[in-house]
């Protein structure tokens, strides 16, 4: 179970699609068909109706916990959550009972039909028996508490992306940063902003001459703001207002996340988190990347 | 009747009788300091005392022409009749409560205090007073740790899986104390073990204090290096900008602390993946302390001060938070460094 509270967990810690794919796919590579499919099942928002009210459990656990109401209180203006808190002041457990999700929600079903006393007692003992962070899931899950929902047309292509595909450990945590592709492109304009921010232009070869490829504001966290500077008092070549032209000798590397189609810019295509790598001082400007090679790079 | 010896002033605690102050943040003659963090120990002071093993970390980040004497765990020192003995807090390396007495009278201060296993440092050790003033950083029942073992255990898995995945750890801490505890606990058989300059700098401290920690490299050579590839990085927060941005590849970032209870904080900043390992007591391990310091009045000084005052008050203690400027734990105690 183990797996499906870790993808809850970071699902509703992350907003951003490519990483819930990511934790998504992760997650059907470890888990067998029966899981998989109550998985899709609650994602898509087909979950157990609420069994008891939030506020009922917190009464409860206050007395549980021996606290004082105004703790507990305080506790909550703390996290926001009351299932966290919940979770929280309940005795740690530290080992994962790996109860699946189809018999997690099977157990809620059970106490539905309960009277109030005997569905409160299975509850606890629900909740006293599982790790913490099952705990908080449970809680979730005994008050209706998520308004997570994936959309089905993305569980879908997460399924696809899975089947046939060979089972391999994963694990929904570890996310790609970074993930830079690079190109080496020489320094053609500098402007000058307002306070330590400066503008730099790129480019890199097309046909036998350059086109312009991508404009990165530094702030000189790269700390060669200097270098380049005396590098432009000696190699301009025209000024325009703020923007100087320099002769293209000095290489960079540039790494960026994607490259995209795009009609306004000059090249026909845009850089996606275009950022200054390094300074490449032994490297001439015949060993630039070319607007071809970015092309092909161009993701849809 | 008896009464608390330090008292909060502008410039930090303060003993009248024996005339010192504890961890200032203004100008004076003289300082105890309890141990090395940036919100403890200021270049405000003439002349310093502190533990032995805080005299590295001390002169790294002061300075080393600063006037300091230093004792030993249990050595006493005399101050216009007000003896002063340092007692082990648990908290990193050289970390000390600061037991004052004077005509029979104990005040201890805990400076920041950790409750949970510590390789890097001397285990804290309860003081029989009859004031005690405790940091209260996580002072609310939320706050239970676990085994550090077995936040190690994740780290070290963390990091494997990243390696396998061909991809590097960038994992975030405060570069002295926390820093090294995870450096210790690290197995250095999974790939190289890089750390930013302001850790590499405190490991200096530890290792000549006889802390035994992996090898670790430093930085890595703008382009990139392929043998960092599933390396692991230890740097503080505020490097999250600046040079460490242009790490050379595919990375996941992780973050260690109390705060990653939570999670709104792990939400907070752009964090892969929050390890719970703090340095400083839980919520147990503070009401542990002040019931085994027999001490009648307690005074929190820092994070949930009125919540646990309060609290103390119902179970029968004299007890009203102190208000200092310390900052405890926060999400990046570098940045004022």
């Amino acid at each position: 179970m183990k797996a499906f509270v870790t993808l809850f967990r970071n699902l509703e810690e992350s907003a951003d699609h490519k990483v819930r794919m990511n934790q998504i796919i992760d997650f059907f590579r470890v888990s067998t068909e029966e899981e998989i499919t109550s998985a899709i099942d609650f994602l898509s928002g087909n979950r157990p109706k609420k069994l008891i009210d939030i506020s009922t459990l917190k009464d409860a656990i206050q007395q549980m916990a021996f606290l004082p109401e105004w703790l507990v209180e305080e506790s909550y203006s703390h996290s926001g959550d009351w299932a966290e808190v919940v979770s929280l002041l309940i005795k740690p457990v530290k080992i994962d009972t790996g109860k699946n999700l189809s018999s997690m929600i099977a157990g809620v079903e059970k106490l539905r039909g309960l009277g109030s006393t005997m569905k409160m007692e299975g509850v606890f003992s629900a909740l006293q028996s599982v790790s913490t962070d099952e705990r908080y899931f449970l809680i979730k899950l005994f008050t209706g508490g998520t308004r997570l929902k994936i959309p089905e047309e993305m569980l879908k292509n997460c399924r696809d992306i899975t089947s046939g595909v060979p089972q391999e450990p994963g694990d929904g945590t570890l996310l790609e940063r970074g993930s830079l592709n690079k190109v080496k492109a020489v320094l053609l304009y500098v402007k000058y902003g307002r306070g330590a921010n400066t503008e730099y232009s790129f480019a890199v070869k097309k046909g036998d001459g350059l086109v312009t490829l991508t404009k990165i504001t530094s702030d000189d966290e790269y700390n060669f703001g200097n270098e380049i500077s005396s590098f432009v008092k000696n190699n301009t070549i025209e000024k325009f207002g703020p923007v100087i032209s320099v002769k293209p000798e000095m290489v960079f590397e540039i790494g960026f996340d994607e490259v995209r189609l795009s009609p306004r810019h000059k090249c026909g295509v845009s850089l996606v988190s275009p950022k200054i790598i390094a300074l490449l001082r032994g490297i001439t400007p015949e060993e630039i990347g070319s607007i071809e090679y970015i092309s092909s790079l161009i993701s849809n | 009747m008896s009464r608390s010896l330090l008292i909060p002033t502008p410039q930090g605690l303060y003993c009248p009788v024996g005339d010192f102050h504890i961890d200032p943040h203004g100008q004076v003659d003289r300082a105890i300091i309890s141990h090395g963090h940036s919100d403890h120990a200021r270049k405000v002071a003439k002349k310093y005392l502190a533990h032995k093993d805080s005299a590295g970390i001390l002169r790294t980040r002061l300075g080393r022409g600063i006037s300091l004497s230093t004792l030993e765990y249990g050595e006493s020192l005399t101050l216009n009749g007000v003896r002063v003995t340092l007692f082990p807090a648990g908290h990193l390396l050289g970390s000390s409560q600061i037991r004052c007495e004077y005509r029979g009278n104990i005040t201890v201060f805990t400076g920041d205090f950790g409750t949970t296993k510590n390789d890097t440092c001397e285990p804290f050790q309860p003081v029989k007073c009859d004031t005690f003033i405790p940091e209260s950083t996580f002072g609310l029942p939320l706050y239970k740790w676990e085994a550090p073992e077995i936040v190690y255990q994740e780290i070290n898995d963390w990091w494997r899986k990243n390696r396998d995945k061909g991809l590097a750890s960038v994992l975030y801490c405060y570069s002295l104390g926390k820093a090294q505890r995870i450096l210790n606990a690290l197995d250095p058989s999974i790939a190289p073990i890089i750390v930013h300059e302001s850790v590499g700098q405190m490991n200096v401290c530890y290792r000549d204090a006889g802390i035994k920690l992996p090898q670790t490299l430093k930085g890595w050579d703008r382009g990139g290096k392929p043998s960092d590839a599933g390396a692991i990085i230890l740097a503080p927060q505020s490097a999250i900008s600046g040079d460490w941005r242009t790490f050379p590849g595919k990375y996941s970032t992780g973050f260690a602390s109390g705060w990653m209870l939570l999670k709104k904080m792990r939400k907070m900043g752009d964090i892969d993946k929050g390890f719970v390992l703090s340095d400083h007591a839980d919520w147990n391990g503070l009401l542990n302390a002040v019931k085994e310091t027999g001490a009648e009045r307690v005074y929190p000084t820092h994070g949930f001060t009125k919540q646990l005052s309060r609290y103390l008050k119902e179970l029968g203690y004299d007890s009203s938070p102190l208000e200092t400027t310390f900052s405890g734990e926060k999400m990046d105690e570098d940045k004022s460094v």
